[in-house]
């Protein structure tokens, strides 16, 4: 509070002092720049505001006087006096005290703010101190100097009162997954325990981004000091658990974290009919979903999976639909019924044949086109419903997946999370759903698909249930307005020029979009519910080891062949397993045979899971020794035969 | 304008308008033969490059405000406020070293007594009497102001000196003090030309002076407090006016050596930059145009 003023407060009739902005000029000198927080003490008020434009000019009166005193030679010699010259900035106001009568900022002497200052201006002090503090850092703001840490409050972040995240910047700058990887461990060390508990689900979409978050970086001396600012550790998660589908194979996993030295806590993503079945919404267009395919997908899923189903028009014995397999032979009688009619066999049970073909057609290229991730036996690996762990990451790596298999799996997977939230049995009592690349999940325009009216919903009733959305996009203008608006908080890093020039940014001074065009790594701009202004902050690396360290530190396994892809998934449930003896074991079977008794292995999760795959799979049927028959006995020459020779 | 083509035409030197100079008290403008120091006759010197001070240097000046306050009777009293400042410039930025004020109430004897008591702060000053006439009275309380002004200006100049022994730039000249006359460290930079110091064909030599020439140094009033004084021109004047860019510097008679007047000339003609704008800006230094923008913020 003793520190000399950096500028003064300047109010003209052309530009004068409101309750929201006020001008003050500093010293040429001045730590001052966009996104600075300043303090005027005056007249018993104070005023916390934050730079959000500068000029600068001279005492000339016109350009050509300049050209005169250098005759017309921009080279020429420089003049032994600089002109007198001001800096004049424009601030926002950030915040007033006393908050009522709200008045125009007074004329008075302009402060760098303190670490106290800031905490204030930001009306921090309500939610980061005291027994029930919800901060949560969030980086720290720099200027002058000064690191003062900067916090998000929690209510506003995870819910209940406001909720969600979105982040925006160009990409290559690792800005946007930094910084929610930041933001994540932030939560998972300063999410107080009067809120209760809390997990992360994480898409990773893209490359390696989030295939090492339980891998620690290596910090430099800067970082550790912003942690340690923050009084946050620099640690990588503790409890991660990756998902990856197959590869078609059905044996290796279809993501960059192939390598063994990772593979402990590295499992597939296997779903089967069930699963798939309850949104085959996701995988239809707007024209497939109409109420006569809608109905028939409810009677198979009602009536058939799972379930035992008799027609004795369609065979003499029940079906027992349990996976695509299943499903198709089911449709293959239903067809063989209908040609059987000809005339009038149009309809099944009230169902058209061009309605159960098209549902037949939709389904199972789902099959096709997400073979890896949905098994044809009915295998399944799932998320841990119901046993979600407090602090916990899911990594679901959808990056190699068909973008119809990615949809589905993140319709599934959040979808899920809302029954369990809403049944309060998922485990924790908030979950963190990141997803990256929200452009091409809810485009601002496109069709209305499934997805997209999922994360409306979402971000507009998810903080009721403690389920959150961190998004991020390259240009914010291109998502779906209501779901980035919904976010309570928006953070963005580097910004392209053209995306800054849409309405959406058209309440930032130019000034601040050019900082925002320039950010260097590491700094983001916010806007939270607390912050009456966006304010800048810098934040450390992530202490997690980079999608591109990690492909480096552990070099993604090839491709391999079958009987080693069966080991390993063996050895990641059991470490004694031997290669040799798998492939003895597999020598000969049938692939099915053996995906099969490896996700039963998986499934049951034995103390001896290499016994049990062999029980599984079953004793080896020797194959039956076919005799070369018996030599018959010769025709009987007919020697009266007149035909004879 | 062919009448300008004529003058043109005949050789003589045209003018763009009025000089910027002229403050048209013509009963003031006088020629005063000044002494020749340097040449047997009136010379122009060139300077070459110019080169700026390679040392701190300071710049005085000094502003008045006069308000009429009303009158007594038929006599006017009038509120004068009376500033002046050093700027001292290092490595380019200006700061401001010295700075004075005072107001003073000027009136006739009887109309500041109709006043009463002055006010706090503020110095009474008694007019010289004699007839009674309002115009006259304003006349003499400008004059007085002029005065006041100056002996305000060589109270900063005093107070500067001080404290600082660098160069002192003041606008106008030394010959009106005799601490100031007598500083080899100051210089007087007079942009008026009321009174010239040579008439005739020297005096068409002085105001044809070429851009970057000065002239020889004389001493400008015999028999006053000798200063060395010299015309400079800083800006070409062809095409504009005889006034355009001339100014005529005084020093201390220290400095009257050629070396000294060619060395102070080309510091000079490196104030000229950055040009200080205004309608005097091709005579006005920037510092002493610093000091000018100072005192009117105040």
């Amino acid at each position: 509070m003793t520190q000399d003023p950096i500028g003064r407060v300047v109010a003209t009739e052309l530009k004068p002092s409101t309750p929201h902005q006020f001008y003050f000029w500093t010293a040429r000198e001045s730590a001052v720049g966009i996104g600075a927080i300043v303090r005027v003490s005056a007249g018993g008020r104070t005023v916390y505001g934050v730079v959000t434009d500068g000029s600068a000019y001279s005492d000339l009166s016109t350009p050509m006087m300049d050209v005169l005193g250098a005759d017309g030679d921009p080279a020429s010699p420089p003049a032994p006096s600089a002109r007198s010259e001001i800096r004049l900035y424009l601030a926002s106001v950030l915040r007033q005290e006393p908050a009522e009568p709200l008045q125009p900022v007074p004329i008075g002497p302009v402060h760098l703010a303190t670490d106290q200052d800031v905490a204030l201006a930001l009306r921090m002090e309500g939610y980061t101190v005291g027994e029930r503090a919800t901060g949560i850092p969030v980086g720290v703001y720099a200027a002058g100097g000064l690191e003062s840490p900067v916090s998000l409050d929690c209510d506003f972040l995870l819910g209940p009162e406001a909720a969600h995240l979105n982040i925006s910047g160009v990409s290559g700058l690792a800005t946007k997954t930094s910084a929610v990887e930041f933001l994540l461990t932030s939560i998972f060390q300063a999410f107080p325990a009067h809120k209760g508990s809390v997990a992360a689900v994480c898409f990773n979409v893209k490359g390696p981004d989030l295939c090492f978050l339980d891998q620690p970086a290596a910090l430099g001396a800067a970082d550790r000091s912003l942690y340690e600012r923050m009084g946050l550790a620099a640690e990588p998660f503790g409890d991660v658990r990756y998902f990856a589908p197959f590869r078609p194979d059905g044996v290796n996993l279809n993501t960059l974290r192939t390598n063994e030295a990772l593979a402990a806590n590295t499992e597939p993503l296997v779903w089967g009919l069930r699963e798939v079945l309850d949104f085959a919404e996701v995988v239809m267009n707007k024209d497939d979903v109409d109420a006569k395919a809608d109905a028939f997908i409810d009677f198979l899923a009602e009536r058939v999976v799972g379930r035992e189903f008799y027609d004795p028009s369609l065979r003499g014995k029940a079906f027992q639909v349990q996976s695509f397999a299943d499903l198709d032979e089911f449709f293959r009688a239903i067809f063989d019924f209908m040609e059987a009619l000809g005339k009038g066999g149009e309809v099944w049970r009230t169902h058209h044949v061009a309605t159960i073909r098209k549902v037949r057609n939709r389904l199972s290229n789902i099959s096709t086109r997400s073979k890896g991730l949905v098994t044809d036996d009915g295998g399944v690996n799932d998320l841990p419903w119901g046993a979600f762990r407090d602090r916990s990451v899911q990594v679901i790596d959808v990056a190699g997946l068909d973008p119809l298999a990615q949809d589905l799996v993140f319709a599934r997977v959040v979808s899920k999370l809302r029954e369990h939230l809403e049944r309060r049995d998922l485990g924790v009592d908030h979950v963190v759903v990141f997803v990256d690349e929200l452009n091409k999940y809810a485009p601002v325009d496109g069709p209305d698909t499934y997805v997209r009216k999922m994360l409306l919903d979402l971000s507009e009733r998810g903080r009721y249930l403690g389920l959150v959305l961190f998004s991020a996009q390259q240009f914010r203008s291109q998502v779906q307005r209501r779901v980035v608006g919904n976010a309570g908080t928006a953070v963005f890093g580097r910004m392209d020029m053209d995306e800054l020039a849409t309405p959406q940014y058209s309440t930032l001074s130019p000034a601040t979009k050019i900082k925002l065009a320039t950010l260097p790594k590491g700094e983001l701009m916010l806007r939270h519910p607390h912050f009456t202004q966006p304010i800048f902050v810098r934040f450390p690396r992530p202490a997690v080891m980079t999608g591109r360290e990690g492909v480096e530190r552990f070099p993604p396994s090839a491709e391999l062949p079958f009987a080693d892809a069966v080991a390993r998934q063996l050895r990641s449930l059991d470490r004694r397993v031997q290669a040799d003896a798998v492939r003895r074991a597999v020598e000969g079977r049938r692939e099915d045979d053996v995906r099969r008794a490896l996700a039963a292995t998986r499934r049951s999760r034995p103390d001896d899971p290499f016994a049990y795959f062999v029980s599984v799979l079953g004793r080896r049927v020797e194959a039956e020794r076919v005799m070369s028959p018996r030599r018959g006995i010769p025709a009987v020459a007919a020697p009266e035969d007149p035909y004879g020779p | 304008m062919r009448c300008r083509k004529r003058l043109i035409a005949t050789g003589m030197a045209p003018a763009d308008g009025l000089p910027a100079s002229l403050t048209l008290h013509d009963d003031d403008a006088v020629i005063r033969p000044a002494r020749l120091l340097e040449d047997p006759t009136l010379r122009t010197h060139a300077l070459g490059e110019s080169v700026p001070f390679d040392e701190p240097v300071a710049f005085l000046d000094g502003t008045q405000r006069m308000e009429l306050l009303g009158y007594a009777g038929t006599a006017p009293v009038a509120l004068v406020e009376i500033r002046a400042a050093v700027r001292q410039r290092v490595r380019g930025l200006f700061t401001t070293a010295i700075r004075e004020r005072q107001v003073y109430l000027l009136g006739r004897r009887s109309a500041l007594a109709a006043f009463g008591e002055p006010v706090e702060g503020v110095e009474a000053l008694e007019l010289p009497e004699g007839p009674a006439h309002p115009f006259r009275d304003l006349a003499e309380i400008r004059r007085t102001a002029d005065r006041v002004r100056g002996n305000l200006e060589l109270s900063a100049a005093d107070a500067f000196r001080r404290v600082n022994a660098g160069w002192l730039v003041i606008d106008g000249s030394l010959s009106g003090s005799p601490t100031l006359a007598e500083d080899s460290r100051a210089i007087g930079i007079v942009k008026g030309h009321t009174t010239l110091p040579f008439d005739g064909a020297d005096l068409e030599q002085y105001l044809h002076l070429p851009p970057a020439h000065r002239s020889s140094f004389f001493e400008p009033t015999p028999g006053y407090r000798p200063v060395v004084a010299w015309a400079l021109r800083l800006w070409p004047w062809e095409g504009r006016d005889l006034f355009h860019g001339l100014v005529r510097l005084e020093v201390a008679p220290a400095n009257g050596t050629p070396e000294r007047a060619d060395a102070i000339s080309r510091a000079i003609m490196a104030e000229r930059l950055p040009v200080s704008g205004g309608p005097q800006w091709d005579r006005l230094l920037y510092g002493t145009h610093t000091v000018q923008q100072y005192l009117r913020a105040e």
